[in-house]
Formats: structure tokens, C-alpha cells, sequence
């Protein structure tokens, strides 16, 4: 076991570091001046030159891989041109919003795909599994703007279910006391039952319409990964010793799905994260994605560079911890040693 | 029954139904979309007044500009499926041709290969898309090479696994004992062998490029108004969701949905996916 | 009575091809009985068939099969599957590499005893024991890929035994082991069989396997038995052209080319 984790934790290290590298080279090395970019195509070529020796931009490519890593290891990414601020305090300031959207639409995507794709897998070729792939396919067919749209029309225009666009509270209602930053958990440890039920129809709209597409992502990969168990040797062995079909999907079939469900998880939850910036602007949510789609608008490659860099480690980290889980499910990594 | 001949495989068609369907709506769709700009009114013509709803003289209504969004729709089906279509096959080949590659020559070269990928799956592809097209500047082919480069991972992987199993069959030692060099049989031999699951990924990703010029076109990046494509009318029209004029984002965004369906329809069934 | 009658049994791939014609032959109580062939003669396919598990599109057309005078086939499998049990080929991949032993022997005796789960659990460790397997106690508390495969198949018979049957199917049961460990396998099998008196279908190419173990012996070529009889008398003075090719091949495989 620990051979595996420290293994998995190397895998991860070395992503990391080229994800830094990939970014790096991305945003400093694809055709395209950032400076000029920046400023515009009105700027002088005077102020070009001047922004392009600030942003150290003539200095050799090497010099400024390692100012740029030098500046990661103590968390600086760097001040942000538009505003003027650190990049890093721009986007971890917003870190909690984008996580509670996220966290919310992986709830919203596994309760509805998990059961779904069980029941699909359960009798395959029945009724019930065609029904659960023409959800899946609906699904992931629609734009998320477009089903957020839509969201929005029917629940909030039209029937008034759920309150507008307009962030995470009623405006001018201050959020709750910051503990974690996430203003359900944060309103409930305040003990303002109110708040907490204002945070949760706020953050149904967006939370679904992350979710919706999402589950379809789950709802195929659930049932593809306990289909293929059907075939093995053990759940033949369970059918021809008469344990009901329930129980082999439940005990055999799902629990030998869940390295794929667990990866699928993983999957979803970048899914989720990319999907984030496109939801955040069109339900003012104030994440990370809103600040990257500012960064978009000014032109602000430094901003769009961290935004992409922590949205690769947070997902580096999750599949990290997604292995990490299926280290201690399984009891052939767990205790090792294969006979 | 992948040794069936092709009629024999057309004749199976009626117990396809989902490979029929979606077969027949993206043929539907290519015939429309060749003929309509010839019948129909001009895409950036003001025909009638702002924000009519849908009626009998403009099915789809009009936009903030008086413009038929039904006009506009049927002229955007080509750029759309030209779009998609062109960054899943810029994937297919890039990412076949480094699987090839990789999964032939194995050794240092396979190990950097497939690290790389995995670093370029830790990208959400939307956001590596996104951030490639801002550094590199705007254009159409830039958008397909953008949207192709996050679309080339799952590419590499598929054809790097189905080449591993091909190497040792007999066709690929004959190849190499009667003397080509590599390059040749990685190409000749093992591609054409190995590129059936990836024939499958190319039309999900056909269908990806399309969700994801859309969400880009919301953002602002990618392809602007007033270019009549699907993506670009659905960010136009999110504003007037609020305000009543459903139809001016709901049609297009219901031609994606249609278009991304029948794709998926027809890459499932190919990939086997058949109940 | 005998514990298991096939009579004209019939498996088709409907509209595609026949994998099972008019296959019969019987099993008596305390009897082994082996039905050898290539791959693809259908001798794995009549045990599934008798299992009632073949593979989906795949479906019985014909015939009966009867498991001490019941027909199987005519009543819902659920009320009779405590009648079967069956080992197969690769014992490791037959058992769920994410339970342990002792649970998986258990969970047969709670099936199909009806005992609670302490009790069981008690039972699957006797059970284990009676397999010969040396700490039965250590070793239900195992998983899988901690035993070897000799072990793995000990453990497939112990669940066997649980379920009392009348009738064990062993299709290839030792091919994928070890010389010595298939004979200590194929002993096991014997002695048991004898002491509760089940009907045994040991499914199989090996000739060996046959000659050593089966009281009978039918042989099917391409989905119809050619040649059926006492052991040493089909071995011995085999009559069909094809049982003289089997035995050929087997003897080359011997003796070498």
C-alpha cells in the first residue's frame, strides 16, 4: 500500500510540473503577443515595448520559465494587469464560490446518474435502460448555456420557482459569518436557518444546470463499468449458484464497477470545473470562472494562466484522491503481495 | 460481424434504430442546410420588425434586428457541421498519428508520450481550448486547431491500445521481415488496423466541438456576431430569455441539441453500444 | 433415478446456427460422467445449458433436461438452482476478488440452508475443512489473490458443497493448474462425490482427466454426440472415427511428434 500511494503521489507531482510547463508554454510561446494583446490595437509601439520590459517579456525563455516557477513555489503568480492585484489572491478569493457551485452539481450529477445507470445496467436492453440512455444522450446534447437558459426561463420567468441570475444571495443581503467560504455550510454553522435556505435556491439554478449534464457523463459510465463485469468469471459463479440478481449487481457487479465509477467521478468533476466559467457568468455566480471571464474581456493572459493552472492542480488533486479511495476499496492494492 | 460486408451491413439498418435516426437527421440536415440559403431570405437582411414571435411567415420568429432566425439557423448548418467535422478529424489524425507512434515504438518514447497526455487531460478541455485560442489570437482554422488540440488525448490513447494488441499479429512481423522501415509499417500497416475505435471518438468529438463553440461564442471568443451560427445566436439571444423573447436563443440551441443527439446516436451505436 | 437426464437437447443461436443437436445421456447417483470434445464442440455449452446461464442470444430450442426426474427447464430457475452447483475453469476469476473466503463460502450456506450469518460463517470454515484446506480459520479470512489457484478451486468446491447438491457440473475444472495439484483436485472430486452422492458432468479435452475420474464417458463432435459408453471400453476400443482422433492427438501430445 505504500508503495502505491507514494507512487500515486509522484504521478501527481510530476503532472503538476507539467501542467506548469504546459501553461507556461501555452500562454509565453504560441504565436500572439501578450503585451500587445493587453493594450490593444491602438496602443504605440512605444507602450507596447514599455509593458512587454515590465512584464519580462524580453528576457530569454528560460529565465523566464524558472522567474515564473520561482514565483509559484512561494504562491505568486504574478500581479494581474487589469487590476492591478495578485493573480492568486483574484482567484483564491473567489476559490469557495466555484467549489460550492461544484460540489453541488457532483451531488445534482451522482444522484441522478449513479441510480439511473444501475437500473439501466440492471436489465440492459429492457425498456428501463433504453429510457436511461435517451437521458443520457438528451444530456449531453445540450449547450449548458442553452439548458441554463431554458433553466431559467421555465423555473425563474415563468413559474417563479427559484429566485433570478443574481449571484449567490438577494442583493444587498450580506453573507453569512466566513468560515469556509461556502454560504450554506457557512449559514448553518451561524445557525441563520434563512440564509441557509436563500443559499440553497440560489444555488439550485446554476448547481442544476452544471448537474443535469453531468449526470449523463455518470449515467454512461456507470452502466458501461458494471455491463462489462457482468461477463466475469465471479458473476457467473454468483447467477449459477442462485444469489438473487439483486444482490450480485449490488455486492459483485457495483462494487467491482467502482474503480471506473470512481475515475468517472474524477472525470465529471473537471467536466464541472470546465463547465463552471460559461454558468458562472450567465448566473453571476462570483467564482473563479467569473474572474476568467473578466480576465477574457481585458485580455488578461497572466489571470487566465492561474486560472487555468489551479484548475488543473484542483483536478490533479481529486483524481489523487479518487485513487487514493480505490487504494483502500480494493484489497489487492490494499494488502498487495498477489500470490 | 465486423467481417459483415457493407450491403449486408445496410440491410441490419432496421435493427438499428438509433444509427437510422441518426443517420437520417444529420442527412436531413446537410440537405437542408445546401438548399435553404437559396430560398430563403438573406441572413443579415432586416426582413420584418424586432422580436416577432414565431408565426407562419418567420417559423423560428425574429431577433433584437428584425433578421429571420429561421434563415439564419438553416445557413449556420454547414459552418456548425463544417466546425465540427473538421476539428475531430484535425484530432483524429494528430492524435492517430502520435498513438501510432507511441504505441509502435514503445520504450522512453511511449512513456513521454502518454505523460504528456495525461497532462493534457488534467485540462478540462473547454478551458484548454479557451486559454490556446486567447494566446494565439482569433481566427476560424485557429478555433479548429484550439478546439482539435483539447480533443487529441482520448485519440492518442484509443489508437496507442488497439496498435499495443496489433503489433504482435503475424501481418505486422511479415511486414517487417520483408524489410520496411518503421514508419512504414506504423503507417501502412498498423494505422489502417487500428483506427476503428477511434472512427467512433470522431463522432463524439464532432459533436463536443459543437457544444463548445457555442459556450465559447457566450464568452466572447471563437466566432462573434453577426457570423449566423448556432452558437453565436444562442449569446445573442441569452439577454431576451428574461425578457419574454424565448425564440431568439431557444431555436438555435434546439438545432445543437438535435445535431450533438443524432451524432451520439450514430457513435454509439458504432461503438457497439447496441440494446 | 438418475440425477440428471438430457434428452434431445436442442441450442441454437436462433436464425444463425445450431451449437446443440439431439444431445442425450444420463447421469446416476455417485456416478461421474465425463463429455469430452475440441474447443467449439459444445461441451461448455451443455453445461451452461444445464445451468440454465447461457450466454444472452443464445437459447435452448429443445429437448429436457431433468435433475432427479424434475425438468428444469418447465419451472422457474430460482426454485431449483439449490439442485445445481458447478466449478469452472479458471477458480481465481470465478470468485469475487473483493470478498474475502470465508464470506463467499458463507454467503452460499446462508443461501442455501437457510442458516443466520454467525452460524454460517461457522459452517463455511467446516466447509473448508472438509476440502482439505490446512487453517481453514487463516484462510477464510483471505481474499482471492492472496491463495494460490489449487486453493482458489478447493474454496470453488467448498461453496459447491454448500449448496448440498445433486448434481456438481466441473467444466475443465483443472486444466489451468499445476500436474500434481489436478490430481489432488480430481481426488478431491472423487471422494466427495462418493460420500454425498451426487451426479458429476466433468466437462473436458483431457483424455487423461477422463480416464483417471469418469465412470462413463460421451464424446461430441460439432454440436452431436458421436460415441457414448463405460470408460475403458470407449477409450479402449473407441468405435467412431472421431473418438480415434482424439485419442491420437492426445498420444502425440504424449509421446511427441
Amino acid at each position: 500500500m505504500l508503495r502505491y500511494v507514494l507512487r500515486r503521489l509522484l504521478i501527481s507531482a510530476v503532472t503538476v510540473v507539467g501542467l506548469v510547463v504546459v501553461t507556461f508554454l501555452v500562454v509565453r510561446v504560441l504565436p500572439g503577443d501578450a503585451a500587445a494583446a493587453r493594450l490593444g490595437p491602438e496602443a504605440s509601439q512605444a507602450d507596447i515595448e514599455a509593458l512587454r520590459a515590465q512584464l519580462g517579456l524580453d528576457d530569454s525563455l528560460p529565465k523566464q520559465f524558472v522567474d515564473y516557477s520561482a514565483g509559484l513555489l512561494h504562491g505568486d503568480m504574478g500581479p494581474a494587469v487589469s487590476t492591478g492585484r495578485p493573480v492568486s489572491d483574484e482567484l483564491l478569493d473567489r476559490l469557495p464560490a466555484t467549489i460550492e457551485l461544484a460540489i453541488a452539481g457532483l451531488a445534482i450529477a451522482l444522484l441522478l446518474g449513479f441510480p439511473l445507470g444501475l437500473l439501466a445496467a440492471a436489465r440492459p436492453g429492457r425498456l428501463s435502460d433504453a429510457l436511461a440512455r435517451l437521458f443520457a444522450v438528451l444530456g449531453s446534447s445540450m449547450a449548458p448555456i442553452w439548458l441554463g437558459l431554458l433553466l431559467i426561463f421555465g423555473l425563474y420567468s415563468t413559474w417563479q420557482l427559484f429566485p433570478g441570475p443574481v449571484g449567490r444571495l438577494p442583493i444587498g443581503t450580506p453573507p453569512p459569518p466566513e468560515v469556509t467560504g461556502l454560504y450554506v455550510v457557512d449559514s448553518l454553522l451561524a445557525g441563520n436557518l434563512t440564509l441557509a435556505s436563500q443559499s440553497i435556491q440560489f444555488l439550485a439554478l446554476p448547481a442544476l444546470t452544471l448537474g443535469l449534464g453531468a449526470s449523463a457523463a455518470v449515467l454512461k459510465m456507470v452502466r458501461s463499468a458494471v455491463l462489462q463485469t457482468a461477463d466475469s468469471g465471479f458473476v457467473r459463479t454468483a447467477r449459477a449458484y442462485g444469489v438473487p440478481a439483486r444482490e450480485v449487481l449490488l455486492r459483485d457487479q457495483l462494487r467491482n464497477a467502482m474503480l471506473q465509477v470512481l475515475t468517472a467521478i474524477g472525470l465529471v468533476f473537471g467536466f464541472l470545473l470546465g463547465g463552471n466559467i460559461i454558468v458562472e457568468r450567465l448566473f453571476n455566480w462570483p467564482g473563479m470562472g467569473r474572474v476568467a471571464y473578466d480576465a477574457l474581456g481585458s485580455n488578461d493572459l497572466g489571470l487566465l494562466q492561474g486560472y487555468a493552472l489551479i484548475i488543473g492542480t484542483l483536478y490533479i488533486l481529486l483524481n489523487l484522491v479518487v485513487d487514493l479511495v480505490y487504494g483502500l476499496i480494493d484489497p489487492r492494492v490494499r494488502l498487495g503481495g498477489s500470490n | 460481424m465486423s467481417s459483415a460486408t457493407f450491403p449486408a451491413r445496410l440491410g441490419g439498418l432496421r435493427h438499428r434504430p438509433f444509427l437510422l435516426v441518426g443517420l437520417v437527421i444529420i442527412a436531413a440536415l446537410v440537405l437542408v442546410g445546401a438548399i435553404g440559403p437559396f430560398v430563403l431570405a438573406d441572413p443579415a437582411a432586416r426582413v420584418a420588425d424586432p422580436f416577432l414571435a414565431p408565426s407562419a411567415s418567420h417559423w423560428f420568429g425574429t431577433d433584437s434586428y428584425g433578421r429571420d432566425i429561421f434563415a439564419r439557423c438553416v445557413n449556420a448548418i454547414w459552418l456548425d457541421l463544417a466546425i465540427g467535422v473538421s476539428v475531430a478529424v484535425l484530432a483524429m489524425v494528430i492524435g492517430s498519428a502520435i498513438g501510432v507512434i507511441a504505441g509502435y515504438l514503445g520504450g522512453f518514447v511511449d512513456d513521454v508520450i502518454m505523460r504528456a497526455v495525461d497532462i493534457l487531460m488534467a485540462f478540462p478541455g473547454f478551458v484548454l481550448a479557451m486559454i490556446i485560442l486567447v494566446s494565439m489570437g482569433e481566427s476560424l482554422p485557429k478555433l479548429a486547431i484550439a478546439l482539435a488540440i483539447a480533443q487529441v488525448a482520448p485519440f492518442v490513447r484509443l489508437v496507442r491500445s488497439k496498435v499495443l494488441s496489433e503489433r504482435e499479429l503475424e501481418y505486422v512481423a511479415a511486414a517487417r521481415v520483408s524489410g520496411a522501415r518503421w514508419p512504414r509499417v506504423a503507417f501502412r500497416h498498423l494505422l489502417p488496423n487500428s483506427i476503428r475505435p477511434a472512427a467512433v471518438q470522431l463522432t463524439l468529438v464532432c459533436g463536443y466541438s459543437i457544444l463548445n463553440v457555442s459556450g465559447l461564442a457566450y464568452l466572447g471568443v471563437g466566432i462573434h456576431p453577426p457570423t449566423a451560427e448556432w452558437g453565436v445566436m444562442v449569446a445573442e439571444g441569452a439577454a431576451n430569455m428574461l425578457t419574454g423573447q424565448w425564440w431568439t436563443a431557444f431555436f438555435p440551441g434546439l438545432l445543437i441539441a438535435i445535431t450533438v443527439m443524432a451524432l451520439h446516436f450514430i457513435g454509439d451505436d458504432l461503438g457497439g453500444d447496441r440494446q | 433415478m438418475t440425477r440428471l437426464a438430457v434428452e434431445n437437447l436442442r441450442v441454437e443461436v436462433p436464425g444463425r446456427a445450431t451449437i446443440l443437436d439431439d444431445v442425450t445421456f444420463d447421469i446416476a447417483p455417485g456416478e461421474i460422467v465425463g463429455l469430452v470434445g475440441e474447443s467449439g464442440s459444445g461441451k461448455s455449452m451443455t453445461s451452461l445449458a444445464v445451468m440454465g446461464i447461457l450466454p444472452r442470444g443464445v437459447e435452448q430450442t429443445g429437448g429436457r433436461i431433468l435433475v432427479d426426474g424434475v425438468d428444469v427447464t418447465a419451472v422457474p430457475r430460482r426454485s431449483v438452482a439449490h439442485r445445481f452447483a458447478m466449478i469452472f475453469q479458471n477458480p481465481r476469476d470465478s470468485l469475487n476478488p473483493l470478498m474475502r473466503i470465508g464470506e463467499q463460502v458463507a454467503r452460499m450456506v446462508a443461501l442455501h440452508q437457510g442458516l443466520d450469518r454467525k452460524a454460517a460463517r461457522r459452517a463455511a470454515v467446516d466447509l473448508l475443512e472438509q476440502v482439505r484446506i490446512v487453517s481453514p480459520a487463516q484462510a477464510a479470512r483471505k481474499y482471492p489473490h492472496q491463495l494460490s489457484g489449487g486453493m482458489c478451486q478447493r474454496v470453488m468446491i467448498a461453496m459447491a458443497l454448500a449448496c448440498r447438491p445433486r448434481l456438481l457440473l466441473a467444466d475443465e475444472p483443472t486444466t489451468a493448474l499445476d500436474v500434481t495439484v489436478q490430481a489432488q483436485i480430481l481426488d478431491l472430486v472423487v471422494a466427495l462425490t462418493e460420500e454425498i452422492e451426487c451426479g458429476v458432468l466433468l466437462v473436458t479435452h483431457d483424455l487423461g482427466v477422463v480416464a483417471e475420474t469418469c465412470d462413463r464417458v460421451n464424446v461430441l463432435n460439432l454440436g452431436r454426440l458421436v460415441e457414448s459408453g463405460e470408460t475403458h471400453e470407449v477409450l479402449g476400443n473407441p468405435q467412431h472415427e472421431y473418438t480415434r482422433y482424439l485419442l491420437d492427438s492426445a498420444r502425440e501430445l504424449e509421446v511427441g511428434p
